[in-house]
């Protein structure tokens, strides 16, 4: 049984057709790679699963249930956690803070709770400090917890969101380009964190230009190239894969 | 209706939307160029109907060279103002919201000179021509009318001729798609918005001197015409032609909305067609994300709780022992006028904190509290002197109504930005029509008089120091309440949503429900105000609950700082004593406040917050120091 099941899914804006037909599966405990040329619909279709675009067509299944027709924050509760490829984080809230909102899945105290205080909101306060805490320690960023995000440096934001996906304990975390603008010893270290994450039994679907880092941990790739799914499969398959040689050398005019 | 009259009542909307037209194209060109709503086009009217009347009557010009020399003279007067006081601001990619209370600034100190200047009472225009008819086709129409119109139509002809035939126009309508790419072709991004004030000027300049002869030329005309035009400018989609038909479309929805409907309501008509074509057609439809570049709506500085932080024990002691020492003294040492304007900022500043929540923590624009602090004064009212309910059950029920009305209006909080500004501005015209129209609910302007003194018990709160301590302690419980509920799970979730709501609403936090809560609880907060100033001065009218108090409240919480409690009230004692200071100044005194309102949100964006910070800062350290006392519970940490 898929984790994720992507049917059919079409997305056009006007007369432009982002994405077309495409499906795909995702089973529980993998690490998968989504690459494609720039504008093949990579983003697009994260977009589509986290029910921040609606789809045009087909049907997304989630654990088994139909989240289409969801909205964002709904299928965020249900346990979809995601990064953005231009950072989006709470720039005037501290590190911890911003770890901690990543938790709100998982809580549930309101505004009655928040004035009468009463014991369970007082511990699940400090259980959110404690799992946020443990995020933050997970990528590394433990000692920066007063700071505020805008003053962290690039790399760290990029964790920071990482951070902010893992508090919620996701079952699927989608990262769209995590390395992007990140040096080569924080990509080995980033490396080193997915590879974490699916160790914690979280399942992953990654998006990135760096095709070192795609071949070296992803178990399986899927290939975007004008909206539609070309290839699928291993590293080593979707290498030698001749239309997605094709849909790179034709569009970048040099190897990768 | 015989088809004569029908056909005037249109000819006389057409005349009126014409100049709907010309001031809503303003919007729609200083939107476009800047993204900014400027508040104080209303004024430019004004300006442009003042300017003409001197021209008249002391001058005697034709009235043709009249259109001409007022439609020059606020042009310059757009470039002046963009120059000196929005240009540093718009340079500094300043909030929004710090960028609408400026022009805010300069329409409070531009109406206060044009009372000095040309007085209080609204002047009328000597008539143009000697024959006021002319007969079309056995129609009579005023020859009034007809110039209108022929100025109208040829100003806005003139306009399309700019935009589409001269460079200079191509070359706006390039940068207004796209500033970078159309500086890279040398496009002057600073120019262009110069010219953009400029011409946003005259054209409401020119239409002032076109509606004050219907209206006569007042200080107010720009408020009148200031909603209604940016609706012409929303209905066409803020493009030049657009916005063209928009004003035409409206003003004769408005004539014959009063012709055939009731001339009462063609206001509620009209702002409830503003509210439906921006819930129809300016709802964003995915959340708004922020990359690190970009600017915030809302200026938040982090502060530093020195008091929950920073102090042991008995440091706390010696806070808590002072400040309650000062709260009993204060009455005894200050005179009876001084506690009552205390007793004022204290009652305003409940609703005000109610809105820092909406606002300073929520990130969500509202120019209409004041119309729930009016509900919840009226809601205590009417029990009180109907019912004869006791205080302490008309205030929690006045509270409670102001929430109700908070949760009705809810959905307008789908919009965001100058769009939810907007919104909620007509929203509070309309409570405030309602309160104007429903006599036999509110007898209407004449107000309400003779609402009882609160009473507990035996003891009625019948002099201003008893109402101090009355005050106070509601204060004192609406900021705990809201101290609690903002550093908790359900704040973080509001300062997430103001700080980034598309991040927000991917960690699962429901975002419209969670600014329901927020617009909710901050209404009520304004309804409990409401009733407190009801039966503090025993007499309500609607006059007290309308768009001007409004923005005090907003200036309130901008000048306190935003997404600070404490903020919320250093901010509505500043803004209520700060007018009394400067009484001396007479009829000076509104010019003198308008300029510190600009001032602030040039050198001071984030309020009165951004100097205390550093001081507050200060000691922390050497609290830290001396203490080893550190930050603690960061998490919790407000902003």
């Amino acid at each position: 049984m898929a984790l994720l099941r992507i049917d059919q899914v079409s997305k056009t804006f006007g007369g432009l057709t982002a994405l077309s037909k495409v499906g795909l599966e995702i089973h529980k405990g993998q690490i998968r790679g989504l690459i494609g040329p720039n504008g093949s619909g990579k983003t697009t279709l994260f977009n589509v699963i986290s029910g921040i675009y609606p789809s045009s067509d087909g049907r997304i299944a989630f654990e088994a249930q139909d989240i289409t027709r969801k909205s964002a924050a709904e299928v965020g509760r249900l346990g979809i956690a995601r990064t953005f490829q231009d950072i989006q984080l709470f720039y005037d809230m501290t590190v911890m803070e911003n770890t901690m909102v990543g938790r709100h899945r998982l809580t549930k105290s309101g505004v009655l709770g928040a004035f009468l205080r009463p014991k369970w909101v007082k511990e699940e306060e400090k259980l959110i400090l404690e799992k946020a805490r443990e995020s933050l320690s997970f990528v590394g960023l433990e000692a920066y917890e007063g700071e505020l995000a805008r003053n962290m440096s690039y790399g760290h934001q990029r964790l920071l969101e990482i951070a902010r996906a893992l508090a919620g304990e996701p079952s699927l975390l989608l990262l769209d380009e995590p390395a992007a603008g990140m040096n080569q010893a924080e990509r080995v270290d980033l490396m080193h964190h997915i590879s974490k994450i699916r160790d914690k039994g979280i399942t992953v679907l990654l998006v990135e230009h760096n095709m070192k880092m795609v071949m070296d941990i992803c178990e399986m790739i899927t290939v975007l190239n004008y909206g539609q799914v070309i290839a699928e499969g291993t590293p080593r398959e979707v290498q030698a894969n001749e239309k997605v040689i094709e849909a790179y050398l034709g569009k970048a005019r040099r190897p990768c | 209706m015989d088809w004569v009259t029908f056909v005037q009542l249109v000819f006389g909307g057409l005349t009126i939307g014409c100049v709907y037209s010309l001031v809503g194209l303003g919007f729609a060109l200083t939107l476009r160029a800047t993204e900014l709503i400027n508040f104080a086009q209303g004024e430019m009217v004004m300006l442009g109907a003042f300017i003409g009347l001197t021209a008249i009557s002391v001058f005697h010009l034709p009235f043709l060279a009249v259109f001409v020399v007022a439609l020059i003279l606020t042009g310059f007067f757009g470039v002046f103002m963009e120059r000196f006081m929005l240009r540093p601001m718009l340079d500094r990619k300043a909030p929004l919201l710090n960028l609408l209370i400026a022009t805010l600034g300069i329409s409070i100190a531009l109406q206060a000179v044009a009372i000095i200047v040309w007085g209080r009472e609204p002047v009328p225009y000597p008539e143009i021509s000697s024959s006021p008819y002319v007969d079309v086709f056995g129609i009579r129409l005023q020859r009034l009318n007809l110039w209108i119109l022929g100025l109208g139509f040829a100003s806005m002809f003139g306009l399309q001729l700019f935009f589409q035939k001269t460079m200079t126009g191509i070359s706006w309508r390039a940068a207004s798609l796209d500033p970078a790419t159309a500086a890279l072709y040398g496009v002057n991004r600073r120019t262009n918005v110069a010219i953009t004030f400029g011409i946003s000027a005259a054209l409401g300049g020119g239409a002032g001197v076109l509606i004050a002869p219907l209206f006569f030329a007042s200080f107010g005309l720009g408020h009148s015409v200031l909603v209604k035009a940016f609706a012409a400018a929303a209905l066409g989609g803020f493009g030049v032609v657009g916005t063209m038909f928009g004003g035409l479309v409206l003003g004769v929805v408005e004539t014959l909305a009063a012709g055939l409907i009731s001339s009462e309501y063609k206001n509620v008509i009209m702002y409830g067609i503003l509210l439906a074509v921006l819930m129809f057609f300016f709802r964003p439809t995915i959340p708004a994300g922020r990359t690190i570049t970009e600017g915030s709506k809302v200026v938040v500085r982090r502060t530093v709780d020195l008091f929950r932080d920073f102090s042991p024990p008995w440091l706390k002691a010696v806070w808590v022992i002072l400040s309650i020492g000062l709260w009993l003294l204060l009455p005894m040492v200050c005179g009876t006028y001084t506690v009552r304007i205390i007793n004022m900022a204290v009652i305003l500043g409940i609703a005000v904190l109610g809105l820092q929540l909406i606002v300073g923590y929520t990130g969500q624009f509202s120019f209409g509290h004041a119309a729930f602090y009016g509900i919840g004064a009226y809601a205590s009212a009417l029990l009180s002197m109907h019912y004869h309910l006791p205080f302490y059950v008309t205030m929690p029920l006045a509270a409670v109504a102001a929430g109700l009305a908070g949760w009705i209006v809810a959905p307008i909080l789908r919009l965001s930005g100058h769009y939810l500004a907007i919104g909620t501005l007509a929203m509070g015209e309309i409570v405030f029509l309602l309160m104007i129209n429903w006599k036999w609910l509110t007898k209407g302007a004449y107000g309400i008089y003779g609402i009882p003194f609160p009473r507990i018990g035996r003891f009625e709160f019948d002099s201003d120091e008893a109402y101090y301590f009355l005050a106070t302690v509601a204060l004192g419980f609406v900021y705990f309440f809201l101290r609690r509920l903002t550093a908790s799970r359900f704040g973080r979730a509001l300062r997430a949503i103001r700080e980034n709501e598309l991040a927000a609403v991917v960690s699962g936090i429901r975002a419209f429900r969670q600014k329901t809560r927020a617009f909710v609880i901050g209404s009520a907060c304004a309804g409990l105000a409401g009733a407190l100033y009801a039966h503090y001065l025993s007499f309500i009218n609607p006059e007290s609950f309308r768009f001007g108090v409004s923005v005090e409240m907003v200036t309130m919480v901008v000048i306190g700082g935003l997404g600070s409690m404490p903020g919320g009230i250093v901010g509505s004692l500043v803004v209520i004593l700060l007018p009394e200071y400067l009484r001396f100044l007479a009829d000076y005194r509104l010019v003198v406040y308008g300029g510190l309102i600009i001032s602030f949100m040039m050198f001071l964006p984030g309020g009165l917050s951004d100097l205390a910070r550093k001081p507050a800062w200060w000691i922390a350290k050497k609290i830290e120091a001396r203490t080893g006392i550190r930050e603690g519970k960061r998490g919790s940490a407000q902003n």
